[in-house]
């Protein structure tokens, strides 16, 4: 049922389009995330980090229902979810106002570019052929890979399939965008056209919220910098206070490994 | 009567005719001017598959002298033998002439409506072995039979004739070994490796017998006189007393005017009719 | 160099298949054969004539049953795999149910149950439909457990980007992993259809006339058992070998088109 969002506190300005309370998740009694609060308002960009095993993905695949939760609650743009309620059509509607983009990129390999961006306004929102061609040549567009509606996957650079995989993401006009580590998977040279694209989408004024590891990229483009670990959000803030001045031991240490990391890589 | 009545009291009565089966083979042979027989397509000279791809043989002759004489045609099928003796044959054939013997369990499924050629047992060897004149000599000696046939429990000692004049079967023979094989033709090409070798002779019936001898000159021979015989008779689905009546008076008619006999001759080379 | 690598590997396993099939002629030719019956009934074991009855018969009959069957199969299979899948107790317990049956029984005694038990509720079935049905629901078995491999063998990653764009489970199966399903498939299904046209032959139990039926009746017949046996085994070989060449060709075009 949709029922409108109240606001907890005064300190965002917009009213929050993505809300989430006391969010717990298990699997097989082994718990991932203990209680998670999260506040996004429209346009906000938020980058969540923390080492791998942390809960991030968890938390991006809950807030779009492709996992269930065990106890908690999400509002998004009017939407409810529970871990009580959450029907099939509920969970239709939520996603097509939250996108994802994965670190895997996922597209269909036996589809082309164009057609993977085709498929979803058509079968989901019942774009007629002609109109969702369109759309998604004006997706395309906007990535940069306009030229490439006809060729498939497999024969795309990984940051041209990542580019793609936002495309078709924007394609069916979320409100949110999450990103699961979408340059991981990306050989070195090449996450710099993805990041690019990211960073015109929050020009944009797109909704962000993103899990990543590139700390230079989380601490330029992001408004909020969340950092989870062990399951619970240890700091969280402005990008640039937690990288100045981190509050807690975790926070610093993971900021220094990072550091040390990527000293290691550029030796 | 309502509506409903009318139409399903007809409905009801077919049902309950249907039960009785009384006189629904021959409604079915008269309506599709066909009569339908099965045999065991793979026994030559009684029914095998001819050159020109055409059901052939004695039993099939027999099937088309009755089908004459009914004034239908005839068509042909080829089951295997467990479904013709497993009865229940729902409309399906009309009839059986095809070289069966009657016992017990396929009474039970069956109707036996009159018998028309009886099969001497014989044993066959190899035409080098002169040795053997009887069965007396196979003690110890491995003969082949088609298996679960009337010749491997003749050999077991097992044989029940189910004629009213079969008399009780004597066993002239002692420790002879049954080596049974899918089927006759198996048993023969073992045996034609040489007596002795894998087999040392056959137990099978004159008909089949002497056709094989015939086509394969000088193979085999016809180890001295026949052992027993066993009545083949005609049979059909159970339940149909007027149809069993109608097939009995044209056999009989058959019999009577010489045809059986002269197909015996034709076919088996002697008249096994009687 | 007169020839490509490729070129002088593929003239060596031609060379290779020469052999034994020399080899194996060679064997045949010491058995005392006379393939003279053949020839006059070659024609009818290929089902190039009708049978006395008007009927279709030899290999022209065993193709029909068997790409019928095939056909009834394909869907049976894929319903099956679908309700394997499925969460509904109803459509697991039949799938389950229906797979261990039809795999766990012979095919000998699933045609006798269509055949002479199926009468017994009422209706009765002739002999090609009965065989179809058998065959159909018996692989059909089989190529759910294939189909539902290849199925669960698609990247999970793909269920997660169709859903995450919101789409329902049924255009998602239909347009995303099915398609993917399908490419991997094709090997152990286009085995299993050589196998069924091999058991079509079991359906001369209720009369038809299929190949094995015309070469072993041929074969009493004429005596000549072993030359008609033969020539049934090379009819089936030339059949299987014009399947393998169908599942090669149909596998070409899937690489062309995903890769």
């Amino acid at each position: 049922m949709a029922e409108r969002a109240l606001r907890h506190n005064g300190q965002t300005a917009a009213p929050a389009l993505v809300e989430a309370r006391g969010i717990h998740k298990g699997y097989e009694g082994h718990p991932v995330l203990h209680g998670i609060d999260l506040k996004v308002g429209a346009g906000e960009v938020v980058a969540l980090i923390g080492r791998s095993g942390s809960g991030k993905s968890s938390l991006l695949r809950i807030l779009n229902g492709l996992v269930s939760m065990d106890a908690g609650q999400i509002d998004i743009d009017g939407l409810r979810l529970t871990a009580q309620d959450n029907a099939a059509r509920t969970l239709r509607q939520l996603r097509s106002t939250v996108g994802m983009v994965f670190q895997k990129f996922n597209l269909f390999p036996h589809l082309t570019a164009g057609h993977n961006l085709m498929l979803a306004p058509q079968s989901v929102l019942g774009l007629g052929r002609e109109e969702a061609r369109v759309r998604a040549l004006a997706m395309l567009e906007r990535v940069g890979m306009a030229d490439k509606f006809n060729a498939y996957p497999r024969h795309l650079s990984g940051g041209q399939q990542q580019r793609v995989a936002i495309a078709r993401a924007l394609a069916m006009s979320p409100k949110v965008l999450l990103c699961d580590e979408i340059t991981s998977a990306l050989d070195p040279e090449l996450t710099g056209e993805v990041l690019d694209t990211v960073r015109q989408l929050a020009a944009d004024g797109m909704t962000l919220i993103m899990a990543t590891h590139e700390m230079a990229f989380a601490r330029e483009v992001s408004d909020q910098l969340v950092f989870l670990h062990e399951g619970k959000v240890h700091e969280s803030g402005a990008a640039e206070a937690l990288f100045s001045d981190p509050q807690t031991a975790e926070l610093r240490n993971f900021i220094g490994a990072m550091d040390r990391g990527r000293a290691a890589r550029e030796r | 009567m309502t509506f409903w009545m009318r139409r399903c009291a007809p409905l009801l009565l077919l049902a309950l005719a249907a039960h009785c089966l009384a006189g629904e083979t021959l409604d079915r042979i008269q309506g599709r001017k066909e009569l339908v027989e099965v045999v065991d397509p793979d026994y030559p000279p009684f029914a095998f598959l001819n050159d020109s791809n055409h059901m052939d043989g004695f039993d099939v002759d027999v099937a088309k002298a009755v089908a004459q004489r009914l004034g239908v045609r005839l068509r042909i099928e080829t089951p295997s033998w467990e479904l013709v003796i497993a009865g229940h044959w729902r409309g399906r054939w009309d009839l059986c002439i095809c070289s069966m013997t009657p016992d017990q369990r396929k009474a039970q499924v069956l109707d036996f409506v009159a018998p028309y050629y009886n099969s001497p047992a014989v044993l066959v060897t190899t035409a080098q072995n002169t040795g053997l004149q009887s069965i007396r000599e196979l003690s110890g000696k491995r003969v082949g039979v088609e298996q679960g046939s009337s010749y491997e429990r003749y050999l077991q000692k097992d044989l029940v004739i189910a004629a009213p004049d079969a008399k009780a079967l004597s066993y002239p023979f002692n420790d002879v070994r049954i080596a049974p094989y899918a089927n006759e033709d198996l048993a023969f090409q073992d045996l034609a490796l040489g007596a002795g070798r894998r087999i040392d002779a056959v137990l099978s019936n004159l008909g089949t017998a002497s056709a094989r001898l015939d086509r394969m000159r000088g193979k085999f021979r016809i180890v001295g006189e026949p052992l027993y015989v066993e009545p083949n008779w005609v049979a059909i689905d159970k339940g149909d007393p007027q149809w069993s009546a109608l097939l009995a008076r044209t056999l009989a008619e058959l019999k009577k005017d010489g045809t059986l006999a002269r197909l015996s001759v034709k076919w088996l080379g002697k008249d096994l009719t009687q | 160099m007169l020839m490509s690598p490729q070129g002088f590997f593929r003239l060596r396993v031609l060379l290779v298949w020469a052999s034994l099939l020399l080899a194996f002629a060679a064997f045949v030719a010491g058995f005392e054969l006379d393939f003279s019956v053949v020839r006059e009934r070659f024609p009818n074991l290929l089902g190039l004539r009708l049978n006395p009855d008007g009927a279709l018969q030899g290999a022209a009959l065993s193709v029909l049953v068997s790409f019928a069957a095939m056909a009834v199969a394909i869907v049976l299979g894929l319903a099956a795999a679908l309700g394997k899948l499925s969460r509904s107790a109803i459509a697991y317990g039949l799938a389950t149910f229906y797979n261990s049956f039809f795999r766990g029984t012979p095919l000998l005694v699933q045609i006798l149950l269509i055949y002479l038990g199926l009468p017994q509720l009422g209706p009765v079935p002739a002999a090609i439909p009965a065989g179809i049905a058998a065959l159909a629901l018996c692989y059909g078995a089989y190529l759910s457990e294939i189909f539902r491999a290849a199925i669960v063998g698609v990247d999970p990653g793909q269920w997660e980007a169709a859903q995450a764009l919101g789409m329902s489970q049924g255009a998602t199966m239909l347009r995303v992993i099915l398609p993917q399903a399908f490419k991997s498939a094709v090997p152990p299904t286009g085995a299993m259809f050589i196998s069924l046209l091999k058991d079509s032959s079991l359906v001369s139990v209720m009369g038809l006339w299929e190949i094995m039926f015309l070469a072993q009746s041929y074969g009493r017949s004429s005596y000549r058992y072993i030359e008609l046996l033969l020539t049934a085994a090379v009819i089936y070989w030339v059949l299987s070998i014009g399947l393998e060449f169908l599942q090669a060709w149909l596998e070409q075009r899937l690489r062309a088109r995903h890769g």
